[in-house]
Order: C-alpha cells, then sequence, then structure tokens
C-alpha cells in the first residue's frame, strides 16, 4: 500500500488513526503492530512471513549474542545474525545480478549458463534490514541492552510509516519512544504530525508526479535523438522528481509517526542548497548516510587510520556500496563511485577551492554535479548514460518531439524554488515557521484549512490520475 | 481549541468514505465514455499474487465518495490555472474555441491515408451502391462538416502547419469521379455563410441549427431521388436563441412541450466538448445555440417510410435527433460499423455477419455517414464486410 494510493488516504489512514486515539495505551502498541502487519501484507502478501520470521530469529539470536558469556559465542551469533540479514537482502536484491553478470562471463567464454528463476525484489527490504543490523550490531557493541519484549521488537522493525522507505531508524534513536511516548501524547503532536504528512503528500503528488512525467519521456525517448535543450531540461525534471518524490516520502512518514508521538530523525535538509559533496551527504538521506557512517566507514578505521590512501579508499568504499545499496545493477554502483570520487577530490583540493569562491558558485557547481549523478542514477546502463551526458555537454540542435506545457513549468520552477529557498534567511524563517515549534491557536486554524485543502487537492489529482476519458467512444 | 481541530480534520477526512458506503449526497455524473470499475470477486490466489489489493485499490479509486466532485476540482483547476483540457483529444484554439486533435489533423491532411487505399475504398463504395441499386436499394453517403473546416481561424498556432491533400480531399474526389451517391455537407456548410453558427464553440458536433438544415436538405435528397416521395417534412418556424445549458434548454423544453403544442422543441448538445471537460463551473460566454422550432407535417403514414440502416459515427445522433427516425419506418444505426445501436439509441449488442445481412436485407437506404475528424477510417470497413457477405 503506498502512502499516495486511494486507499490509504481514504481508507487506511483516516482509520487507522481514529481508532489509535480511542482505544486504551495499552492497547496501542499492539494495535499499531498489527496494523502495520496488515500494511505490509497488503504489498506483499507473501513476503510478510518472511519479515515475521525473519525478526523472530533475528530477535532471539540478539538476546543470546547478549546473554552470552564468551566472546567467541558472541561474535558466533552475531555472524550467525549478519548472515540471516545480510543474506536476505543478499538473495532477494543482488542474486539476480550476480547470476545475470555471472552468466555474461560464461557466455563470452563459452560455457552453458546457469538455469536461474529470478528472484522477486520484497519491498522495503533494503530498509529493514539495515534497521535490523543496527539492532543486532549495537546490542553486540553494548550500546544498548536487547528488548525483552518481543512485540516491542516486532513493532520497531515493522512500524508502518517507515518500513518502505525509511528513514532508517537506530533502535536507541527510538526505544524509549516506544514507551514513553504513551505518556506524553500531545495534539500538538497529532496536528503537527498531520501537517507534515500533508506536506510530504503535495511535495509528491504536485511536484514530483508532475514533473516525473517530462523526466519519463526524456530518458526514454532515446539518447542518440535528444537536443541538448531536451537533456538539460529532463535532467533538471528527474533531479527534482527524485528530491520531491523521496522527501515527500520521508515527510509523510516522519508526519504519521509523529501522529503517533514518535520523533523520527529527519531524513533530508535541504540537499541541493550544499557547497560541495561532502555536505550534500550531510543533507541527501541524512539516515543512510548516518548508518553508512556508523556500521561501515568507522569500522573500515573512518577517520583514524593512518594512511591518507587507506583513508581515501574507505570513503570511496563506503559509497560504493552506498550506490549498490541502491540498486543492483552497474549503473547504481557506478553513481556511488561517482560520489566517492568527488568525495576524495573534495578532501584532496576541492574543499580548498570551494572556501576561496563565492557560496553561491560552490552551490551551482555542486548542484551541476549531483544533477549529472543522477543520470546514471536513473538511465539503464552505463554507456546510455554517458551518452546523455555528452549531450548535455556537445551542442546539439536535434528537433525533439517533447511536450512541455505550462503546468510543467510551474512545478519545475516551483521545486527549484522550494529547493533553493533556504539559501535566504527569509527562507529559513519560514521553513522554520512551518516545521518547527508549537503552533498558536490561531496558526493551528490556518494550517488545518490549508492542509485539508491541500489534502483534497491531493486526493483529485490521485483519483484523477486514472481519469482521462474520450468523450465519445470510438474503434 | 486544537483538540477540536483535530477532532474536525478527522472527521472530515472520513467523509469520502462514509459517502461511499453510506450515498449521503447525490453526485453528479461525469460526462463522457467512463467505465467504473466493479467490486471485485474475492479469492485467495487474487490475493497471494497482488491482482486482488490493485483491483480493489482501482474499484475505490473509481467509487469513493465524492470522486466525481474531485475529479472536477482537479479538471477546473488545470483548465483554469494550465489552461489545460481533460478530456482525452481536446484542443483548446484561439479564444476558446475547443477542437479534438483529430479535426486538425484531418484539415491540415498530416493524418492523410495513401490515395490508393482510399480510391480502393471508394471503388468497394461504388460497387456496394451498384449492387444495392440491383435489388431496389439506395446507398447514399453523407460528409458531414468538421470543426477545422468551419473555424480554421481559431485552430491554435501551435498545431498549424502547411495544408497538404487531406483524407476528405480524396474521398470527395474519387467519390464524384467514381458516381457514388454523396451529399457533402463539409462543403456546403464551409463555403456558404448562414445566419446562426453550424458548429458551436464548444461542441464537437454540428449544431441544432447546421442540423436541421442538413435533415432537411436529406429529405428532400431522398424524396427527389428514390421511390419514397411520400415520406414527412418539416417546417421551421422560428429559431430561438438559448444557451446550451440545462436551466435554458429545461426553459424551452417547458415553453414547447409537445404533449400540449404541434411545435417541437428538440435538444441537441452543443456543449458536449464544454461538458467532456468535466469540469466545476461552465466554460466563459457559452454563445446561445439556435435552436428550432419546427412542426412537422401529420398526413403521412410510416408505412410509406423506408427502413433505413445508418452506418457511421456520432454525428447521426444530430440526425437522428431531428427527425431521422421519423423518415423512416424501422431505424437501424451502425455506430463505426461495430456496435448496433437501436432505435431508441441505446447499444444493443455488437455487430455479426448474420445480422448484418439480415438488416441490409431488409433496409431501403443504407446510408454511410462520417464527419471530417474520422475521415480517415470512412467506411469503417462496411463495403469490406458488404462485399465479404454477399
Amino acid at each position: 500500500m503506498i502512502f499516495s494510493s486511494i486507499i490509504f488516504l481514504t481508507v487506511f489512514f483516516p482509520f487507522f488513526f481514529i481508532l489509535y486515539y480511542v482505544i486504551p495505551k495499552s492497547w496501542k502498541n499492539i494495535y499499531v503492530l498489527l496494523a502495520s502487519i496488515v500494511f505490509y501484507a497488503w504489498g506483499a502478501p507473501k513476503f510478510i512471513f518472511a519479515i515475521l520470521a525473519t525478526t523472530t530469529l533475528d530477535f532471539f539470536l540478539v538476546k543470546t549474542i547478549y546473554h552470552s558469556r564468551t566472546h567467541s559465542r558472541r561474535v558466533l551469533f552475531l555472524i550467525l545474525s549478519l548472515c540471516l540479514n545480510v543474506g536476505m537482502l543478499f538473495y532477494f536484491k543482488y542474486c539476480n545480478f550476480f547470476v545475470e553478470n555471472f552468466n555474461l562471463f560464461l557466455s563470452t567464454i563459452g560455457i552453458k549458463n546457469i538455469a536461474w528463476t529470478k528472484v522477486v525484489l520484497p519491498i522495503g527490504i533494503s530498509f529493514y534490514t539495515f534497521e535490523s543490523l543496527t539492532y543486532v550490531v549495537d546490542v553486540y557493541r553494548r550500546v544498548h541492552k536487547p528488548l525483552n519484549n518481543f512485540l516491542q521488537y516486532q513493532l520497531y522493525i515493522i512500524l508502518f510509516p517507515k518500513l518502505i522507505a525509511g528513514p532508517i531508524i537506530r533502535y536507541h534513536e527510538i526505544s524509549e519512544q516506544i514507551e514513553g511516548r504513551l505518556s506524553r501524547e500531545s495534539v500538538d503532536d497529532v496536528l503537527g504530525g498531520f501537517y507534515r504528512f500533508v506536506i510530504g503528500l503535495s511535495k509528491k503528488v504536485f511536484i514530483a508526479n508532475s514533473v516525473a512525467l517530462v523526466a519519463d519521456n526524456t530518458f526514454n525517448y532515446g539518447v542518440e535523438n535528444l537536443s541538448t535543450q531536451a537533456a538539460w531540461i529532463g535532467m533538471l525534471a528527474y533531479t527534482m522528481q527524485i528530491y520531491f518524490d523521496f522527501s515527500g516520502y520521508s515527510d509523510m512518514a516522519i508526519g504519521m509517526g509523529r501522529m503517533m508521538g514518535f520523533r523520527f530523525p529527519e531524513n533530508f535538509d535541504n540537499p541541493y542548497t550544499a557547497g560541495s559533496i561532502t555536505e550534500f551527504w550531510r543533507r541527501w538521506h541524512i539516515t543512510l548516510g548516518s548508518w553508512m557512517r556508523n556500521y561501515l566507514y568507522i569500522p573500515l578505521g573512518g577517520n583514524q587510520v593512518k594512511s591518507k590512501i587507506r583513508l581515501y579508499f574507505n570513503l570511496w568504499f563506503v559509497f560504493l556500496i552506498s550506490g549498490f545499496w541502491h540498486g543492483a545493477a552497474w549503473t547504481f554502483i557506478f553513481w556511488g563511485v561517482y560520489h566517492g570520487v568527488f568525495l576524495v577530490l573534495e578532501r584532496l583540493f576541492l574543499l580548498r577551492l570551494y572556501s576561496k569562491i563565492p557560496k553561491l558558485l560552490s552551490v551551482f557547481i555542486t548542484f551541476i554535479i549531483v544533477n549529472i549523478g543522477w543520470v546514471f542514477f536513473r538511465m539503464e546502463s552505463i554507456s546510455q548514460a554517458f551518452g546523455y551526458v555528452k549531450k548535455l555537454f556537445v551542442v546539439n540542435r536535434n528537433y525533439t518531439y517533447l511536450y512541455y506545457d505550462n503546468e510543467f513549468w510551474t512545478m519545475l520552477i516551483l521545486g527549484i524554488l522550494f529547493s533553493f529557498f533556504t539559501l535566504s534567511n527569509y527562507g529559513k524563517r519560514i521553513q522554520q515557521a512551518v516545521f518547527g515549534g508549537v503552533y498558536s491557536n490561531k496558526k493551528s486554524i490556518a494550517m488545518a484549512m490549508l492542509c485539508l485543502l491541500l489534502y483534497f487537492l491531493c486526493l483529485a489529482n490521485i483519483t484523477s490520475s486514472s481519469f482521462n476519458p474520450f468523450i465519445y467512444f470510438r474503434f | 481549541m486544537k483538540k477540536i481541530i483535530a477532532i474536525s480534520i478527522a472527521l472530515i477526512l472520513c467523509m469520502p468514505y462514509a459517502q461511499f458506503k453510506l450515498k449521503f449526497f447525490k453526485e453528479k455524473p461525469l460526462y463522457g465514455d467512463i467505465q467504473i470499475a466493479k467490486s471485485p470477486n474475492n479469492n485467495w490466489d487474487d490475493y497471494w499474487s497482488g491482482i486482488l489489493q490493485e483491483k480493489i485499490n482501482i474499484y475505490i479509486n473509481d467509487n469513493i465518495g465524492f470522486r466525481n466532485f474531485l475529479v472536477r476540482v482537479r479538471n477546473q483547476t488545470k483548465y483554469s490555472i494550465f489552461r489545460k483540457p481533460t478530456a482525452n483529444g481536446v484542443i483548446i484554439g484561439k479564444e476558446n474555441y475547443l477542437y479534438e486533435g483529430s479535426y486538425i489533423e484531418n484539415y491540415f491532411g498530416t493524418n492523410t491515408k495513401p490515395a490508393f487505399e482510399i480510391k480502393n475504398n471508394m471503388q468497394k463504395a461504388l460497387l456496394v451502391q451498384k449492387q444495392l441499386e440491383a435489388k431496389g436499394k439506395k446507398l447514399i453517403m453523407i460528409f458531414a462538416p468538421g470543426k477545422g473546416s468551419i473555424y480554421p481561424q481559431y485552430i491554435p498556432d501551435k498545431m498549424k502547419t502547411t495544408k497538404k491533400i487531406t483524407n476528405y480531399d480524396l474521398h470527395r474526389k474519387y467519390a464524384i469521379e467514381f458516381g457514388v451517391n454523396l451529399i457533402d455537407f463539409n462543403k456546403y456548410f464551409s463555403e456558404k455563410r448562414f445566419k446562426y453558427p453550424v458548429y458551436p464553440k464548444y461542441g464537437i458536433h454540428w449544431s441544432a441549427y447546421s442540423c436541421t438544415l442538413a435533415m432537411d436538405s436529406l429529405t428532400k435528397y431522398i424524396k427527389k431521388n428514390t421511390a419514397f416521395t411520400e415520406i414527412p417534412t418539416f417546417k421551421i418556424e422560428k429559431y430561438e436563441l438559448c444557451k446550451p445549458t440545462q436551466k435554458c434548454v429545461a426553459e424551452l423544453q417547458k415553453k414547447y412541450d409537445t404533449t400540449k403544442n404541434k411545435s417541437r422543441f428538440d435538444y441537441l448538445d452543443d456543449y458536449d466538448l464544454g461538458n467532456g471537460l468535466n469540469l466545476l463551473f461552465d466554460l466563459d460566454a457559452i454563445p446561445p445555440s439556435a435552436f428550432p422550432i419546427y412542426e412537422w407535417n401529420t398526413s403521412y403514414t410510416m408505412e410509406k417510410n423506408p427502413n433505413i440502416l445508418i452506418v457511421g459515427d456520432s454525428f447521426i445522433w444530430g440526425l437522428y435527433q431531428f427527425g431521422l427516425w421519423r423518415i423512416s419506418k424501422e431505424y437501424k444505426y451502425w455506430y463505426y460499423n461495430k456496435e448496433i445501436w437501436n432505435e431508441h439509441i441505446d447499444k444493443s449488442g455488437l455487430l455479426n455477419d448474420d445480422i448484418f445481412r439480415t438488416t441490409i436485407e431488409k433496409s431501403d437506404i443504407i446510408i454511410v455517414l462520417g464527419g471530417e475528424g474520422t475521415m480517415q477510417n470512412f467506411g469503417w470497413g462496411f463495403y469490406d464486410d458488404y462485399l465479404r457477405t454477399h
């Protein structure tokens, strides 16, 4: 069930929350867990069993890690748990990729391919696997004790607002809130969460979905026939699409969490205002960056390694894995490597260069670098992506039969405006006013009316998205 | 206060589902060829595969409460802010004249079929005409007018291109060359000047005004060129100018209630494109349509009327509305030579070879009619089907 579907917005969302506020506090967690299971079982009916089974196994494995008396026993069960989680992720997400590439290799040396039935990817597996890993590793590292309550652990993993697309939440960030939030329930959280949810929904429905049409048409057009102008417009459209889609989804997740009293960590902080790739990764998909730092970069030595070469390798490797995490394809790996290379270059000299130029110029340069990265992220093959990038810089005046209507231009401009408006202090103040703090009664009424209007406009767009009839049927 | 706001929000969010289940309010239906999903059958196989969930999502999407209103809100927003029409194929022209894309393509000749294909089609039409004449039946080809030809000046500049030879040009050329019986209303209405608009600004078919002129011409043609000389005729008393909106039309219907007087007011939807946009509000400045107030002579008997079969596109409806059924003993209509529509303009089934043969056998006059907007497929295989089945 996706958040921007009619069934979620008109059935699950209102009735889940109404019942949530009505039932006794002692029932709320079990209710949320059951609702989350229903939510996941709706979208992935077969895989719910996999997630329930692995979380059950994990729960007991982690308890065993904690209670093990010897270090070797702790390590053994840690490895078992890691194999279970990473193994699941590897099987469902990466097996197809490795088998395909292995078969390609076998073909080139004239050996018969391995027979293989493609595996279907369970929705959200990348996110909940990483959360499971944080729990396992943090218990092993004795950052916190394991949970005694199995249902609370299940709730942490399967909590539906963040199950499908994050944010990736480390257990210790949420552990106290599982029970503690119940005594702190406030109507400000309910309203603030609702407003955040609607803002996220609006970002996705109005901006992301509108520019997505042009992005899709451009990237599917055929690189060889694209003009330079069309290539730039398409790339910019995709840059806006991916940001407003993903950050919109995060806003919806954070909003719904808040409506239940949870405070999820922020996942985006105006990433396109970054003045370097280093800064970009502190603002884009923040929880993934945090995970990579704590569970990959630091174990590899982090900044504490003795040699610069090792440091740069660590950085580059972490981003290679980041790219691979996003998808099982060479284009994602290349995208990760591309960012890794720029991170290394910044450590070498680029950051010093940026410090000597106006901030806006470094923001612009970074924005272009990020845009180009998105081309690799979006394309089906690396050669096509390179072809596309070439179109950007080698002027080509082919006539491209792509149509840009007023709605597209309006949403693209709005997207650019919202992406960069916090570069100004005025923009920062507006953001703080909307997202930060508690609203007064008057402000609450205004926000409620605005958000209800946006909500129903989003609903109107979603329900009409399949509505494009001919006036008269014709053959 | 904030609790009241929260409760109010919760209640408002439940309203669409409540309306879906309880139907508190009667909703105005949407206009157009719309397919609404029905409630799916539940079964476990579909659930495990995810198909059931998709079907339920579509069913709820199509049937959720206030959906029609929400669709209108979205359409109105797109139209008012972005000048974007939300009906398939509709184009907004200059001064807000509405077109369908195919009418513009056919006007400029950007979708013209190869000349040999059209020539071949008209040769078949002639062959069919001769075979029918041998059986005492009349085949008449009618070209209805196209909005592109009637109002080329309002076509938006971005759609203008060099005018090439068109499907209409070729059909007309070969029809005349081969001697196919032809009534060309496209030429008639585009070349002459008329007192009232022959095409409505926000409609895709000929106006009520031009329809009555066409019906009058057709009646006279049949009387002059067939054995059916005693078919009824009508006389127009006057034209009432009225916006083609519900309120105005209802007033005219009340004024000319045919249970009380002889003069007829028949309504033709001159606002079908406007309706098809499914907006919240009527379009600006709807020009009044000229609706004929007319009277049929009553001194005729249906027994002396021909059985008429008419094959064609939606331009048939205008002729039907203004009395094509009145000059027929038995009236049959095949929509695009595929769907059978009965005398009451309801779909009653799909055409098959048996029905094709038996209906033609019973018919005295067969009319093949199409507008300029569908000229690229004129005939819709009727001539091929006739030659195949006879």
